[in-house]
């Protein structure tokens, strides 16, 4: 009788969890984040995008990482636990940090697509880096639309750029295998249209419905079983309670990004086909000549492996690889296995490729 | 296409094993002897497992399915299209007729907390800039008048600054308390 209760206590929570997150729109509220993990400083605001600042205590490495976030969660999923953060693990790794952290766009931000992302705000923030830190180039490492953000980044300012690393990378959607990309197919573009339209941008809760609908059994219960089935695991209970406070800080997506994205990207595929634009200028990533490491989670069901994988038989790079890990999309940042090894492998690829010889 | 069947019928073995061979077998087990919980606890974790992979994997065909698809994609237009004349007729009530009968809007009410509220924030900051005006000054004379009692150098200059003028103490304002004449 206890799984019952117990499973209907969490389910009970996990209700009241969603209602509150309803209730403070999500994400846009960025002051429902958790304390930060690890300190930072906040030194760059512009447009829509806040560059935080993680100093490493003994840092090795000359040239910075900048980490380049999603646009549609809060960020501190990269630092949620002591030992479950990989801004901790590269900081430990002897880098300077660099994360952004996107300013939740409003009903005036509608106008803003890829190229008020890359070209303006993250363009920004990588030349206040160079300026704080005196150097000419900087590492990015872009986790899920932020590796989409960081490649554009990259193939529209190489020069820049002196190592890319991409995580679970959303580049060939052609593939389709996750079944949830087809139902995607069904949203014609009028619908698309009709969101921008009513609210201007796609808004939090539907992003959060996208995810929730990606595995509906997990969500309305596989994970609150689990939850019964680890209680008495040593740190779990405090860790899905921040996990769901993650899962649940959604962000809206800008109104031009979302239909670039689900238009262009999603289901034209223009930026594999080498015909997408961002202001006006067609991306070729031919011109993405630095190192590249692209991390693809084995078991994602999020972006799928083969939607990533071909990532680097289409740059201009001579150095560059596919590393796939045995996890899933959110796992490659918070799971100890990655903590424990891809991310000091990670780290081991950068430090290598940290001389200014290895330039492109 | 053969893959994914080739997995349900996988999912749906396991399933169909843990729910009638192992599930009653470490039962009866429990049942006999004493000792048989934790084999039936596994065996129907075994059994959970094997149902949410299979619900999984439904919910998987559900949404490849082309007529589901087609479905969920015309219940989302017209969810929107609802929404957007929903959105119009809202904003035609509350922009104009609402205000017409002479009730506010959610926008007025905001309106006027917001003037409330900044007027709230004037007043404090008036209220606070006139207590540091008193409390300087009272400061001021009463260590010119100190320093002009007592000679002391280190306040010469307030001294010559004192002109002997010493405040009455504040009256309370007109009105601010009824007297009555007796």
């Amino acid at each position: 009788m206890s799984l019952f209760n117990d499973v209907a206590g969490y389910w009970f929570e996990g209700a009241v969890r969603t209602l509150d997150a309803i209730g403070r729109g999500f994400g846009s509220q960025i002051s429902a984040d958790p304390p930060p993990v690890t300190p930072y400083k906040v030194v760059y605001e512009t447009g829509k995008v806040s560059l935080r600042h993680y100093r490493a205590r003994n840092r090795i490495h000359a040239t910075p990482i900048v980490m380049v976030y999603a646009l549609i969660k809060r960020p501190f999923v990269m630092d949620l636990q002591p030992g479950k953060s990989v801004v901790e693990s590269l900081l430990k790794q002897g880098f300077d940090v660099y994360l952004t952290d996107w300013i939740p766009p409003t009903k005036e931000d509608a106008w803003r697509g890829f190229d008020a992302y890359v070209n303006q705000d993250l363009a920004n923030a990588v030349r206040a880096v160079q300026l704080e830190e005196n150097v000419d180039r900087v590492h990015v490492v872009g986790y899920c639309f932020g590796a989409l953000l960081s490649l554009l980044y990259t193939a529209l300012h190489p020069e820049n750029v002196r190592n890319l690393v991409t995580l679970a990378i959303p580049f060939d959607m052609g593939a389709r295998d996750l079944s949830f990309y087809n139902l995607m197919d069904r949203v014609d573009d009028s619908s698309v249209e009709l969101i921008t339209k009513i609210y201007g941008n796609c808004p939090a809760w539907m992003v959060n419905m996208c995810f929730t609908a990606m595995s509906p059994i997990h969500h309305a219960l596989g994970k609150y079983v689990g939850m019964y089935r680890n209680a008495e695991r040593d740190g779990y209970a405090e860790m899905f309670e921040l996990f769901e406070r993650w899962m649940s800080s959604d962000v809206a997506l800008a109104g031009q990004i979302f239909r670039e994205m689900t238009g262009d990207i999603f289901k034209r595929n223009l930026l594999v086909k080498g015909e997408f634009k961002v202001g006006g200028r067609t991306v070729d990533l031919k011109n993405v000549t630095c190192p590249l490491l692209n991390v693809v989670a084995d078991l994602d069901d999020v972006v799928h492996p083969k939607s990533s994988l071909p990532l680097p038989e289409k740059v201009g790079s001579v150095d560059r690889r596919n590393l796939t890990f045995p996890t899933g999309h959110i796992g490659a940042v918070v799971s100890a296995g990655a903590i424990n090894k891809l991310w000091p492998e990670v780290g081991g690829w950068l430090a290598d490729r940290d001389r200014p010889e290895s330039d492109n | 296409m053969s893959n994914k069947n080739s997995k349900t019928g996988d999912d749906f073995g396991k399933f169909f094993q843990a729910a009638w061979f192992d599930l009653p077998a470490a039962a009866a087990k429990r049942f006999l002897s004493s000792d048989g919980e934790g084999a039936l606890r596994d065996a129907g974790w075994k059994a959970y497992d094997a149902w949410i992979s299979l619900a999984n994997d439904a919910s998987n065909r559900m949404y490849a399915n082309p007529t589901f698809g087609s479905i969920a994609g015309r219940g989302i237009q017209t969810g929107l299209q609802v929404a957007r004349v929903v959105d119009a007729v809202a904003s035609a009530i509350f922009g104009n007729l609402w205000p017409a009968i002479g009730l506010p809007t959610a926008t007025d009410m905001q309106g006027l907390r917001a003037d409330v509220k900044a007027l709230r924030e004037e007043l404090r900051a008036v209220r606070a800039e006139a207590e540091s005006t008193d409390s300087i000054a009272d400061e001021r004379h009463d260590g010119a008048y100190a320093a002009a009692r007592g000679g002391d150098s280190e306040s010469a200059a307030a001294a010559i600054i004192w002109n002997g003028y010493k405040p009455e103490p504040k009256r309370s304002r007109k009105g601010g308390k009824k007297s009555v004449a007796l």
